[in-house]
């Protein structure tokens, strides 16, 4: 699978265009660039301006409008550039033109890869032109760095002053030479400012520990969706019991207690992890000593587990280094299971069965609480101790948006504190739950792909941060081209980190990019039914437990959009999926497109409102999840499939979308709704709705029926009574499902729009804003 | 009488009475690690010390050959050196014992295809003046790994004749070396490496040289660096070969414990630049310099 960074860079850098009529120079997405441009006009004795053209365009050269990133993240000044210009009068002398050396600032938008500067006026040539990116710490250094800026301009404009001729110094000369300072610090002050600190850690980190419970609900709804859980003794690490009892009754073996638990319980089977110790901080180092023998407890539990004919599975966790530890325990258990890949093996034990590396989502439970705004996380804080890159890294970055903590080893916040410096918070976690309540509550996580912890440790913490719906972010190390690792951004130095950091403020970029995250973390990193058998002995949960069954419900009356709703529906990405089209008029089309196997089509009269038509097509629905459809709108590929996994995420009764963007056909432009931009991955609150055309629920949930009665608002009102009923509902994701506005209002119920609306709407792009949420940039 | 050094390790040097307090501490660090050291000697040889204890040690008076050169005097031996590995060295510089090795180590891991200095800087790609860099690799600091660099420090700059071709006869008599060695480079396809040190490696005996004098004005180096674009992007070709080189030779065990920067690797791999060859905040303060050295000029004219 291709991975979907948020940023691709082209294959040349940025460079020096020469001094013709048009620039361009390749980009990287959230890098600063500072354009220098000296422009003079063939005529004429004084100042003056001049537009310029600048316009994005991505790797498959379509444009990328600079309107995407949204008004917090907008630089002034830009759409079109106004640069000073010379009179001809100043001299050619080698150095006479610097002094009108414009300094204009940008960053790239998302997804560009290539940026055009064009010059059309008459009578204009530009005799300077280069584009250089920046390296610059801006939380750290934009202070200073504005200082010297405008120090430099000032000395520029002085100098200009004195290379124009007196008697041109004309109002309009004075505009210009004010322009040339004060632009480009305006625009720097603008780049300043979206790399400028959130609120912290600090009122985050007050309530984690009562937050440190929250993801239990979710796995509690899992387990009563499964029949027989199969009661197996645990001896290991707490994430690994967590995750066994998504599905499974676990019980811990103590060192002190265990004859008496195998006696009094009737185990279905025993999983030693291989960790040094229990979670509750017994059977230390019992099962793994140099030289590969077991310690004289240990191997009382094989012989008696033995005798009991309880299976003793072997779950090795460790790396292939670590194995000899555990030869004994490995010769006598029943299976060895190994969490990894064959490839990272080069002997494994006989017999033994590959896992992936994987976690249950409901686990970590994202979006179970409000993730704080630009906060970072380092889990790893202990590599800042072996390797003098990574702390000096975390140095740079060391603000209050930084959180250094471990979740692997032994850790003394005080220790981490003396080695950083003062604006690091270092903080000791207490266990998994509350592990996964920070993760929840981190914007971006930071690894460093240098850390010596084995057993797939990067990849297991990245995998934990995105279930709990981080991104996180890896500090060098070996990037590989498949797989999660392969599809995470890398970056080399503290300011790359920042530019990835700050293109993950803007809200649907963030969403986009943690979207393709999860979908490959669950499509390669969530165990399944064997893998779940070949741990536990059977697989307690429901056949289609891993892949269920989605019955997509298209209500029409327009004939014309059957084709395109057909094409919504075949293009979904999630294999086990359904159609019910219900066409609610009294004439039925007169020809229908071939249906499918999964594809049912049912004609209602049109004095049945929408709501029977719904209940129609969710009583014939075969899957446990159904979803609604509006026939015009534009839905994801993945649109299926990213809900089946947020479900499974969130155990929750309904999942919505939020209707922020709109395409307007007559204009060919896509509108946000900015009001509604932080309702995303979130629990629905009281007074919030979701979007009609995008409302789903679970057939074994009591979800209520839609009204037969109204003609207006019937999504709204089967929200109402949801919320009514106490049921859980969740509020998904806004770039999977963009919202058609006909360019005749009449074609539409809902009529509001930009037009009627200018302050709830803000103009998002160009054309259909479904094209860049489809956009992949890798 | 010049003696020839061919096949072997040669030094150069460039010396004026000025530094001749200091020149037997230099000497002595360099002599052990070279078969030939040419020192020419500019203005007089009045009160150079004696260094005929060292008998690989060869002074050239610049009376008797080409007056005085300032620094290009460290390229007049070029004449006399073939198919060996030359160093240009300073006279202000104590050099590590295992200069040469470490230096020959990186030769090594390149197939001789490469320049290597301890000192070098990068330039943006349109400099505004020659004092206006992205980034500056200092002598004196440490450097864990190969940086690229586009401008070398003349003075601790090395390179083997086979691959890269210099002759005193092309340099330009305005002393600008170190462009001339560095826009050399580029034309021949060499990459300038940037040795991986511990702190301190090099020792600077201090003094004033020509370049703060440079800094203080306009110069010729301004307007050679200006001439030309000194962006990644036409590196990118010379620096991809090298790695390529690099990786072949590290296989057959010719890299051993040289690495190169990950930024760069991932710049070829990927797009973009090293960050080193992005500008910093150092830019603006240079580029006021600029600006009031241009205001004292022509207040001054």
């Amino acid at each position: 699978m291709k991975h979907d960074a948020i940023r691709t860079e082209a294959k040349t850098s940025s460079a020096v265009c020469g001094s013709g009529r048009v620039g361009a120079f390749a980009l990287c997405p959230g890098r600063v660039y500072e354009l220098r441009i000296a422009l003079r006009a063939r005529t004429g004795t004084a100042l003056r301006e001049t537009e310029m053209g600048l316009r994005f365009l991505d790797r498959h050269g379509v444009a990328v409008d600079p309107d995407i990133v949204g008004a917090a993240f907008t630089t002034p000044h830009l759409n079109p550039l106004r640069i000073e210009t010379l009179p001809a009068a100043v001299a050619d002398a080698p150095h006479a033109l610097d002094a009108a050396l414009a300094s204009r600032f940008l960053i790239a938008p998302p997804d560009a890869a290539l940026a055009e500067v064009t010059l059309a006026a008459p009578g204009v040539e530009a005799i300077w032109f280069e584009a250089a990116p920046l390296a610059i710490n801006w939380p750290r250094e934009s202070k200073k760095m504005l200082e010297e800026l405008r120090k430099a301009l000032d000395a520029q404009a002085k100098l200009l002053a004195r290379r124009l001729p007196a008697h041109a110094d004309d109002e309009e000369a004075a505009r210009v030479r004010a322009m040339a300072v004060s632009v480009p610090i305006e625009q720097a002050q603008a780049i300043a400012r979206q790399f400028s600190c959130g609120q912290g850690w600090a009122t985050a980190l007050a309530d984690i520990a009562e937050a440190a419970g929250d993801g239990r609900g979710a796995t509690a709804l899992l387990a009563a969706a499964q029949s027989a859980r199969p009661r197996i003794g645990f001896i290991g690490g707490e994430r690994t019991f967590r995750r066994l009892d998504a599905f499974s009754d676990v019980i811990l073996l103590r060192e002190d207690d265990w004859r008496a638990q195998i006696a009094g319980l009737p185990l279905e089977g025993v999983v030693i992890e291989t960790t040094p110790e229990n979670v509750l901080g017994d059977w230390r180092l019992a099962f793994g000593r140099l030289g590969g023998a077991m310690d004289e407890p240990a191997r009382a539990l094989f012989t008696e587990a033995a005798r009991r004919g309880v299976p003793v599975r072997m779950l090795v966790t460790a790396c292939e280094t670590e194995a000899p530890l555990y030869q004994e325990a490995f010769d006598r258990a029943d299976a060895v299971v190994i969490e990894g890949l064959p490839a990272e093996w080069r002997r494994p034990p006989d017999g033994a069965i590959f896992l992936p590396r994987a976690i249950e989502p409901a686990l970590m439970s994202p979006g179970s609480e409000r993730r704080a705004e630009r906060a970072i996380l380092c889990p790893c804080g202990s590599d800042a101790f072996q390797d003098a890159a990574f702390r000096e890294m975390l140095k740079a970055i060391s603000r209050r948006d930084l959180l250094v903590t471990e979740f692997d080893y032994g850790f003394v916040a005080k220790s981490l504190r003396n080695l950083l410096d003062a604006h690091c918070i270092a903080h000791v976690c207490a266990g998994f739950g509350e592990r996964a309540a920070l993760l929840r509550r981190t914007s971006t996580v930071l690894l460093t792909g240098r850390s010596l912890r084995g057993g797939g440790g990067l990849e297991t913490a990245a995998i934990d941060a995105i279930a709990a719906g981080a991104i996180p972010v890896v500090f060098r190390g070996p990037r590989k081209g498949e797989g999660l690792l392969g599809a995470l951004e890398h970056v080399e130095t503290a300011e790359e980190f920042l530019e990835v950091e700050r293109l993950h403020r803007i809200g649907w970029v963030r969403e986009r990019a943690w979207r393709r995250l999860f979908r490959l973390l669950c499509r390669e990193h969530v165990w399944t039914s064997a893998h779940r058998a070949a741990l536990v002995g059977h697989d307690p949960c429901p056949p289609d437990f891993d892949a269920p069954l989605v019955t997509n419900v298209i209500v029409s009356k327009r004939p014309q959009n059957i084709d395109r709703s057909l094409a919504t529906f075949r293009a979904q990405t999630h294999a086990r999926s359904e159609l019910i089209f219900v066409f609610n008029s009294d004439h039925a089309p007169d020809t229908l497109p071939p249906l499918r196997s999964n594809e049912q089509f049912f004609i209602i009269p049109e004095n049945r409102n929408i709501g029977y038509c719904l209940n129609l097509g969710i009583a014939h629905a075969n899957g446990v999840i159904w979803t609604k459809m509006d026939d015009d709108d534009y839905y994801s590929d993945f649109y299926n499939e990213d809900l089946v996994n947020i479900y499974r995420a969130t155990q929750a009764d309904i999942v919505g979308r939020q209707s922020i963007y709109f395409y307007m056909s007559g204009e060919d432009t896509s509108y946000a709704r900015s009001r509604l931009e932080d309702r995303m991955m979130q629990r629905l609150q009281d007074d919030w709705f979701i979007s009609g055309a995008t409302l789903s629920g679970r057939k074994d949930r009591p979800t209520p029926p839609f009204s037969h009665a109204l003609r207006n608002a019937v999504d709204s009102e089967w929200v109402k009574e949801a919320r009514r009923r106490g049921l859980d509902m969740f509020s998904f994701d806004a770039t999977s499902m963009v919202v058609y506005r006909d360019a005749d209002p009449a074609a539409h119920t809902w009529i509001r729009g930009p037009a009627a609306d200018p302050r709830e709407f803000r103009r998002f792009c160009a054309g259909n804003a479904h094209a860049v949420f489809d956009r992949s940039p890798s | 009488m010049i003696p020839f050094c061919e096949g072997g390790v040669a030094a150069c040097m460039a010396t004026y009475p000025g530094r001749f307090g200091n020149l037997k501490q230099v000497v002595a660090s360099l002599v052990p690690q070279i078969d030939q050291l040419y020192i020419y000697v500019n203005e007089t040889l009045d009160g150079l010390p004696d260094l005929s204890r060292w008998p690989n040690v060869t002074i050239v008076d610049a009376r008797a050959h080409e007056g005085d050169l300032s620094a290009t005097g460290k390229l007049f031996p070029l004449e006399f050196i073939s198919r060996s590995f030359v160093f240009l060295v300073d006279d202000d510089f104590i050099y590590p014992p295992d200069y040469v090795a470490r230096y020959r180590a990186i030769f090594a891991a390149f197939d001789d295809r490469c320049c290597v200095t301890t000192h070098g800087g990068v330039l943006p790609p349109r400099p505004l003046w020659y004092f206006d860099r992205c980034r500056s690799f200092d002598a004196q600091k440490a450097l864990d790994r190969l940086h690229l660099a586009s401008l070398a420090g003349s003075g601790t700059f090395a390179f083997h004749q086979d691959r890269f071709t210099v002759r005193f006869a092309d340099a330009p008599r305005e002393p600008m070396v170190d462009l001339f060695l560095s826009m050399g480079a580029f034309d021949q396809g060499l990459p300038i490496w940037c040795a991986p040190r511990p702190e301190r490696w090099l020792r600077h005996l201090g003094g004033a040289g020509l370049w703060e004098g440079y800094r203080a004005r306009l110069t010729h180096h301004t307007n050679a660096a200006r001439s030309r674009d000194w962006s990644f992007d036409r590196y990118r070709e010379i620096a991809d070969r090298a790695v390529a080189t690099f990786d072949a030779r590290a296989a057959e065990g010719f890299a051993a414990g040289l690495t190169i920067d990950s930024e760069l690797r991932r710049a070829l791999e990927v797009g973009g630049e090293p960050s080193s060859w992005r500008r910093d905040r150092s830019a603006y303060r240079q580029r006021k310099r600029y600006f009031d050295l241009l205001l004292k000029e022509e207040g001054a004219a």
